[in-house]
């Protein structure tokens, strides 16, 4: 049973992780914005900047999943449980 | 009590989709609307005329025409490909070029205009909107007499490769990126930005000039009143000279080593710097370079 200042560490670590990722989105969207002008209006054929804007999307709905769905799971504590176990064996 | 929800926890998952849709967006764009094989099919486009397949993803369009007359002078411009010109010995020009275009649309975005002008025949391509127009490359493979009196060949992006000609086939061709390659001329001029230079001449005046790259070339004959000039920035100069040549010789490079293989009168010799007379000493005859060694053999 988490206590109430793990929680409280907890809720902090996952509210860091989402204005993160909305600051990780916006710089994004601001770069994806001018790579597509430069592309546009120097050369209005073959649309490079989607190269960019696939690979660093990518990084960004990993950090979208990170930061609002998969905060760390059952596995995980389990994990940490098996861990805490081992070491209170030792001793 | 519940909280109620933060714009943090609206907009996350707004610019999370977002983020996702952009991705899915980019990759069937890139993968199935207009794959990325510009490189591949440039490559095999570079083949100086020889292979004509176009790459996948590009639309081509080959057109072979055929112009009768007696045509001395034959002018072709370029932007990007190359230029393929060989001498046979039919009596008329043969035009066969290649465009090539992300797509049938940007294809008709340009033209090739060929027009005979009296004796001369002139070919270029007219692009429509330029600037930022959908790119697009030619290929041009011309056949002509091998006896025409003139070739002036001008490109952007691309090898300039003169095959097959007689020496009486005086010679201007400039290119900016791309190499240059003459078997045979008469007079010949020609001028490479970043580019090779190879060249075999038999006519009165030479002139060469290159920024970047090498210049290679046969010397076969030269006419009395005439003059060798041949100068480069940045790269080695290695000449092949017929033996009887008659040459007030000046060789210069800045930081290369020169070598002669004549018997040289020396009016004034350094490491890398050479000045005489070459039998009577009739023809200027001068080589620069800045960087790069000066080479003169029989």
């Amino acid at each position: 049973m988490a206590t109430q200042e793990e929680k409280i560490e907890r809720a902090r670590k996952i509210a860091m992780k989402k204005m993160d990722f909305i600051r990780h989105f916006l710089i994004y969207a601001v770069v994806m914005v001018v790579l597509a002008i430069i592309n546009n209006t120097t050369w209005s054929g073959y649309q490079w900047w989607l190269w960019p804007a696939l690979g660093w999307g990518i990084g960004i709905v990993a950090h979208f999943v990170s930061a609002f769905i998969y905060h760390g799971g059952s596995l995980e504590k389990r994990l940490m449980q098996r861990e805490l176990e081992k070491m209170e064996d030792e001793e | 009590m519940r909280s109620r929800k933060t714009w943090v926890d609206i907009l996350g998952p707004v610019f999370g989709i977002l983020a996702a849709a952009l991705s899915v967006y980019a990759l069937v764009y890139l993968l199935w609307i207009e794959p990325f094989y510009r490189g591949d099919s440039y490559r095999s486009f570079e083949g100086v005329g020889r292979d004509f397949t176009a790459g996948p993803g590009w639309e081509s369009q080959e057109v072979t025409e055929r112009f009768e007359g007696s045509f001395r002078e034959l002018e072709i411009r370029n932007v990007s490909g190359p230029i393929l010109i060989e001498g046979w010995n039919q009596g008329y020009v043969q035009v066969r070029y290649v465009k090539q275009a992300r797509s049938a649309r940007y294809l008709e975005e340009f033209e090739i205009e060929i027009e005979p002008r009296g004796t001369s025949l002139s070919i270029r391509p007219i692009y429509r909107n330029i600037p930022g127009s959908p790119f697009g490359s030619v290929s041009f493979d011309v056949k002509v007499p091998s006896s025409i009196g003139e070739i002036r060949a001008n490109n952007i992006s691309g090898n300039i490769s003169i095959e097959n000609m007689g020496t009486g086939v005086d010679q201007v061709l400039e290119t900016v990126s791309g190499r240059i390659d003459t078997e045979r001329s008469g007079d010949l001029k020609a001028k490479s930005i970043s580019g090779s230079i190879h060249f075999a001449s038999a006519g009165k005046t030479l002139d060469i000039n290159s920024t970047s790259g090498r210049i290679q070339g046969e010397i076969l004959d030269l006419e009395p009143g005439g003059s060798v000039e041949i100068d480069t920035i940045s790269g080695a100069v290695e000449l092949e000279v017929f033996s009887g040549v008659d040459a007030d010789l000046r060789l210069q490079s800045v930081s290369g080593s020169i070598s002669c293989d004549f018997p040289v009168q020396i009016i004034e010799q350094k490491r890398n710097k050479l000045e005489g007379t070459v039998g009577d000493g009739s023809i200027p005859f001068e080589v620069k370079t800045v960087s790069g060694r000066i080479s003169l053999s029989r």
